[in-house]
Parts: C-alpha cells; structure tokens; sequence
C-alpha cells in the first residue's frame, strides 16, 4: 500500500516546544505538510475539537503530572477522535512500554525516543494498514452492531494472519461487551498458551471476576502485579477485586501502591480516601480528599462534594477550624448552587454538633433538609449517609431512620454499606435499633425478590415482572432488583413476543443500574439478553 | 531527548553508578537529536552527502551503544527487563532495511529475505531491534556490495539473521562466537556481548533464545529467538 502522506493531517502534543518541532521537521521527511501542534492535552482537545486529524502523535510525559494514557483515554470515551484515527505514543522512558501495551485502551502503536524518520514512517505506515485491515470492525462498533463486528474480527482471523493477536484481542474486549465472558475467557487463555502477555493475563483476571470467581482473579492479579508493579491498570483491578472481596485493608494497600505512582489520577485518589475512611484511616483519607481538592481545580469531574468529603473527614478527626474553611471554600467556589449549599449544610451540622451547639446545628439541618425536600438534589451514599447521621443525632429521628433505611434497600447486598449503617447506631449508642434497621431493610428487598424469582421459576412470568416493576419503584437504586427486574420482563418478551414500551422500560432499568454499578457482575449477561432479544424481533442487527 | 523531560524520570542519584547511568540516558538523547539535525542538513545538502552519510552512520552505531550499556546497567539490578509482545518479523526486517537504506551509499545494496517468516513472533521489539541495528552496521562497515537481512523459521523459533559479502568473521572471533567482551583497539565487544545476554532473556518452554556467528559466502549473524 503506498500511503499519500501529503494528505494526512497530523497533530502533535508534546509539552516541549523543541521535541513539538523535531518531530514537525521528522514527520516532513516523508512528505507529511499538514502539521499542527499542541503543547498541552487541553489544547489539543481544542484543536481536536475544531478538526478532523488522521494521526495523532503523543508524548508520554505531558508535564504536570498528566499523560498520554490519560489523554487517549478522555478522547476515546468522550468519542472525540473516531477509531479509525491512528495515535502513537511517544515516550523517552523504555520503563513506559509495558503500561502503554498492556492497558485496555491502548495505543496504536508506541515509540521510544530517540527514533530516525525512516522508523516513524515505517510505523505509521503500518498502523494506517491495519486500522485498514480493522475499519470494517470499527464501523461496526461505532453502529452498536457487536455481533457483526465479532464476526468480522473472525474473518480476519482467516485471512490476515498478521493481525492474529489483534483480531483476538479486539474479539474478546467485545465479547465481554456483550456478556459472552466465558467465551473471551478462552480467547485470553488461548493467547496465554502462546505466551503468557501482560494484557491476556489482565483479560482473563477481568473475566474471572465478571464471573465472580473473586478468588481466582486475585490469585491472577497478584501474580501479574509483582511480575509487573510499574502494570497500574492491573493493581487497580486488584484493588476493585479486593474491595468485592471486602477484604478493605489490602485494598486499601494495593490502592496506595498505585496512588504512589501516579498521584495525579484524581479518581484514584477519590476511591483510595474512600477506601481509607472505610478502614478507619481518617489520616489517610484526609490526605486524598485535600489532594483531589488541591489538584483538581480546573478537573471536569470536580463536584461540591469533593469539599463536603473532606470536611467531613475534618470533622471526624477533631480539626473543627479547617473543616469550617473546606465548608466556607465550598460555598466561595459553588455560589448560588443549590447541591452545594445542602452539601456543605449536612456537613456543617455535622461539625456544629461536635461543637456543641446545638442550635447551630438544628440551623444548618433545617437548611439541608429544606434544600432536599423543595429541589431534586441528588443524594450521593456517603452523603446520605451523612444526613442521616446529622438527622439521629439532632432529633430527627424520623427521617434519619427513613434516609438509611433507603439506603439499606437500595443497597442490600452491599456488606460495606450495611457494615456502616450499623455502624452509625453504634456510635451513638444505639447498636440493637441498627441492627433491627438493617436486618428489617435486607429483608424486604430480599423477600420481594426471592417471591420473584419463585413466581418465575414457577412459569408465571408476568407476576414476576409486575413484582419487579414494584419492587423497583420503592428501590430505585438497588441494582441487583433493576438487573433482576430488566431480566424478567426480557425473559417474557423472549416467550411472548416484542413490546416497545415493556423493552424500552428493561433499556431503562439496565441504564440505570449501568449508571449506579457498571462493574457488576450480571450486567453483561442481562446487556446480552437485551441484545439477544432485539436480534430476534428483528428491532437490531 | 530533551534534559528536563528525561531528568525528571531519574530518581536523585545516590551514587556514582546511578549518576553516570543518568548522564548516558541524556547522552543518548542528545544524540538522538543531533541525528535529527544531521538528518534535516541530510535533506536540504547534497554535496556533502557522504560525509552526512558517516556522520550518520556514526551517530546510529553510538545511540545503539548507548542503549545496551543503559540495559547492561538495568540488567545488573536484576536482569534485562523485558517487554514481550507478538510483532511481525518481517515488519522488523522493514524497519531494519529502511534505516540501513538511509546509512549507504550507491555501493552497497540491501536485501531483504522473509519469504517463510512466521506472522508474528514473541520477543521485545525494541531491544531485538537494537541488537540487529547493530549487526545491521557490522556488516554495512564490511560489506563489499551486499548486505542481507531476513527471518525465517528454524528449529521452531524465529531466526532473525543479517549476512554480508565480506571475507567473513575472523577464526578467534568464530571461537569465542562473542561471548565475552574483548575491550580490543577495534573494539569492546560490547554489542556481542549484549547480544548474547538478550538473546539468553528470551525465554519459552524450557528453552532460550541464542546469537550465532558464521561465515558462508560472508559474515552471517543469526540471533534466535524460542
């Protein structure tokens, strides 16, 4: 294939204006014209924003703390740039080439500095032949079409055997897409069988835990991480795997490995404070939560709540004067914003109680709860659980009682959750009253559907489904019963014949627990019957 | 390349070894941007195209240098770290040719042989490439017309091979087949040397990677990898 290199718009990102030009003058050797440049991810999101390119050329090293993984990353889920865009990753660090092969979004392909033109040519002349070789699949991808695009990636198998590996790798990142785990499974151990590759073994231990083998996963994922401790996707999901395990404290370990590394992930940083103030470790947690803070100013997942976590871990450590600055912060930032004033008002509470003024604390409460009960603040866990506390503790017994008793069936086989709420009565002496709480909360959500899943396995579906739908309706956010619910009424649609408003509700109920946990285990298998259904009434391909 | 970017992935050096190990890392990107340099005067300046052309040559033989005495230094705190993932060979042999292309003058040709190469092969790319990059100058330096590179299957493996038209290795260096470094007037060695050790990293099934030096019609250089 000879390759109009005159043609291709190319954009560069580098922090160095010296390396942004050799590359310019490099990428000019082989007749590239057309080159733009960027010395920041933002810029370049900018300019990716205004123009299509057809290659993109990253640094590794963006300066600040940031880098090219994290830039691919927010341009592929942000779906800035299509697939069919080659982006190759520069790095002067050979240390970088396992993490940037491995990852699930990887780049195209990656070049250690220094390189000649006549390489970076070669390179990109071979990328451009496989996106090629693979833009049947993309399209099919980009069009929802999975199954067709499975198919694709196995004609390829036939017939290009250069593309092997990538046509398997791609084949079982999108037959988890659509809950077909077992089968990805045997891909990963197939390619292992060749040789045990980093990303193989990070495929498998993700399927293994798809399929709740919690075990297995974290015997795999260990292994791959003292093989590999710079492999930061694999000690995160060793920490995620750790977390379901509720084994909290070595979560908590391997999270802190990785936030060493790379401090800088804001998200990381967020999931390890939560993590610590789990175990007890307010110290710790304090550290992240100031940290997201600090760092995360200008961040695009910045929220109120970010002020309110760490003021909350203030007050719980006694530093009532710095939580009273987070909260008078939080207010300066967020001006005239609802969400942030009843944020910041739980904590206050909260804060005025360890005072000891009890007036101020009624105040801040009433202020809260007025914001809740006149406009739709969304209420995250920990910050009903919060308002929960600042009810019971100031009087409130009633709707204190309600919010956690909410917050118990919305989260019914969440161990961690159910541990805190007993927790919060404990505290204040009131432990029986917790535990008669949460024992009454996992009983009816369990009860409604176990007499669900009774009536389905009885053959009466749609008593089943009018239960879920119930079920659903007083349990908003408990995933288990919307997976459960979304499986019912495709199962009768399955039997019975399609039905627009019955599928659209399923499509919602997934949405939704996609929203809430999209790392849990069934939703793939419930995302395939969806598809599987649709396929058959011919409303998908 | 650039002094800031690279310093910064150093940690503060606590001895001697480590500093000058930091020192090598920036050398060697340094010369990675006089190369660009020479490579753009290369573009614009014609006259001068065979001394560009040494320069150049010098250039590729001392960043490769560099690159092994940096992975020397690694390996001594527990082996050479390895990145193995499944390339093409005859991609590698590509990307060989087309350098080598760029570093020869009318006189010398070069060919390349991957009729029979497997699809994809297991190894470290970058580190294969800087051995056979090196073998690559070897013969370029002592061909008479015709250098060749190739792969092919053999002995279940993939043999990565570079053979020129000289009069052929000389018998102590058939002996030895460059196990140990000489630190010779003519040379340390040190590219042998690393070949061997890299080709010992590759690992599968019980059985490890291996560097050959033969002469048949010329010098051949075969590294195999399991």
């Amino acid at each position: 294939m000879t390759i109009d290199f005159e043609k291709k718009k190319v954009l560069v990102l580098d922090d160095h204006p010296g390396m942004r030009s050799s590359i310019r003058i490099t990428l000019s050797h082989f007749g590239v014209v057309k080159t733009d440049m960027a010395g920041t991810a933002f810029e370049a999101a900018k300019r990716l924003k205004q123009l299509p390119y057809d290659i993109i050329i990253c640094d590794y090293n963006l300066g600040d703390g940031r880098n090219g993984q994290q830039f691919l990353e927010e341009i592929r889920h942000t779906k800035l740039v299509p697939l069919s865009t080659v982006f190759l990753m520069v790095t002067a660090e050979r240390s970088y080439e396992r993490v940037m092969s491995a990852v699930e979004l990887a780049p195209d392909d990656y070049l250690i500095k220094p390189f000649t033109a006549e390489i970076l040519q070669q390179r990109l002349i071979k990328i451009i032949e496989k996106k090629e070789a693979f833009q049947p699949v993309y399209q099919d991808m980009d069009d929802g079409r999975i199954d067709s695009a499975i198919r694709r990636c196995e004609q390829i198998l036939e017939d290009k055997p250069l593309y092997t590996i990538d046509a398997l790798r791609l084949k079982a990142e999108l037959l988890i897409a659509i809950g077909r785990v077992d089968q990805a499974q045997d891909i990963y151990q197939q390619v292992i069988a060749m040789r045990a590759v980093p990303w193989a073994r990070l495929g498998l231990a993700k399927t293994l835990f798809l399929q709740d083998k919690l075990d297995e996963a974290e015997e795999e994922l260990d292994d791959l991480c003292e093989a590999a401790p710079d492999f930061l996707a694999a000690n995160d999901m060793l920490a995620q795997v750790q977390e379901s395990q509720n084994k909290l404290e070595a979560a908590q370990a391997t999270l802190a490995r990785t936030v060493a590394r790379s401090p800088n992930t804001l998200s990381r940083q967020k999931l390890f404070g939560e993590i610590a103030l789990a175990n007890g470790d307010l110290e710790g947690a304090e550290k992240a939560f100031a940290f997201v803070l600090e760092k995360g100013t200008h961040s695009v997942l910045r929220n109120p709540e970010d002020h309110a976590r760490l003021a909350k871990v203030q007050v719980d450590r006694g530093k009532l004067k710095e939580a009273g600055q987070t909260l008078s912060d939080l207010r300066t930032e967020y001006v005239n914003n609802p969400k942030a004033e009843f944020a910041a008002s739980v904590v206050e509470c909260l804060k005025e109680t360890k005072a000891g003024n009890g007036e101020g604390a009624k105040q801040a409460l009433d202020r809260a709860l007025k914001i809740r009960h006149e406009t739709e603040v969304g209420l995250s866990d920990s910050l009903a659980m919060d308002l929960a506390n600042a009810c019971l503790v100031n009087g409130a017994d009633e709707e204190g009682r309600q919010i956690l008793t909410e917050l118990v069936k919305n989260n019914h086989d969440d161990a961690g959750m159910l541990n805190r709420t007993r927790q919060l009565f404990a505290s204040l002496g009131r432990g029986d009253e917790g535990e008669r709480l949460v024992e009454e909360g996992v009983k009816s959500a369990v009860s409604l559907n176990n007499q669900a899943v009774m009536l389905a396995r009885a053959g009466d579906l749609p008593g089943a489904v009018d239960l879920l739908d119930q079920a659903v309706r007083r349990m908003p956010n408990n995933v288990q019963i919307l997976l459960n619910a979304a499986q019912a009424i495709l199962t009768l649609l399955r039997q019975v014949g399609w039905d627009a408003d019955k599928a659209a509700t399923a499509g919602a109920y997934l949405e939704q627990a996609r929203q809430r946990k999209g790392d849990h285990p069934k939703l793939p298998k419930v995302s395939a019957l969806y598809h599987e259904v649709a396929v058959k009434y011919g409303m998908a391909r | 390349m650039t002094g800031r970017d690279d310093a910064s992935n150093w940690a503060a050096p606590v001895n001697l070894t480590d500093l000058i190990a930091a020192e090598v890392h920036e050398l060697k990107n340094r010369l990675g941007h006089l190369t660009l340099d020479l490579d753009e005067l290369a573009a614009h300046d014609t006259h001068m195209a065979e001394v560009l052309r040494d320069a150049r040559n010098t250039c590729h033989r001392v960043g490769a240098s560099l690159v092994q005495v940096l992975t020397l230094y690694k390996s001594e705190q527990g082996g050479i770290p390895l990145n193995v993932e499944a390339h093409s060979p005859a991609e590698i042999v590509g990307e060989l040719k087309a350098d080598a292309d760029s570093l020869v003058g009318a006189g010398v040709q070069i060919a390349v042989e991957v009729d029979g190469a497997p699809p994809f092969w297991f190894f470290d790319r970058y580190l294969v490439g800087v051995v056979m990059a090196t073998a690559v100058h070897n013969a370029i330096k002592f061909a008479r017309g015709r250098v060749v590179i190739g792969a092919r299957p053999e002995a279940g493996g993939l043999c990565l091979f570079v053979q020129d038209d000289s009069p052929g290795y000389p018998p102590e260096m058939l002996a030895q087949q460059g196990r140990r470094p000489t630190g010779s007037a003519t040379g340390t060695g040190l590219g042998l040397y690393f070949a061997h050790l890299l080709a010992g990293a590759h690992a599968n099934e019980g059985r490890v990677g291996t560097v050959r030096l033969e002469n048949r019609d010329g010098a051949i250089f075969s590294l195999w990898l399991p």
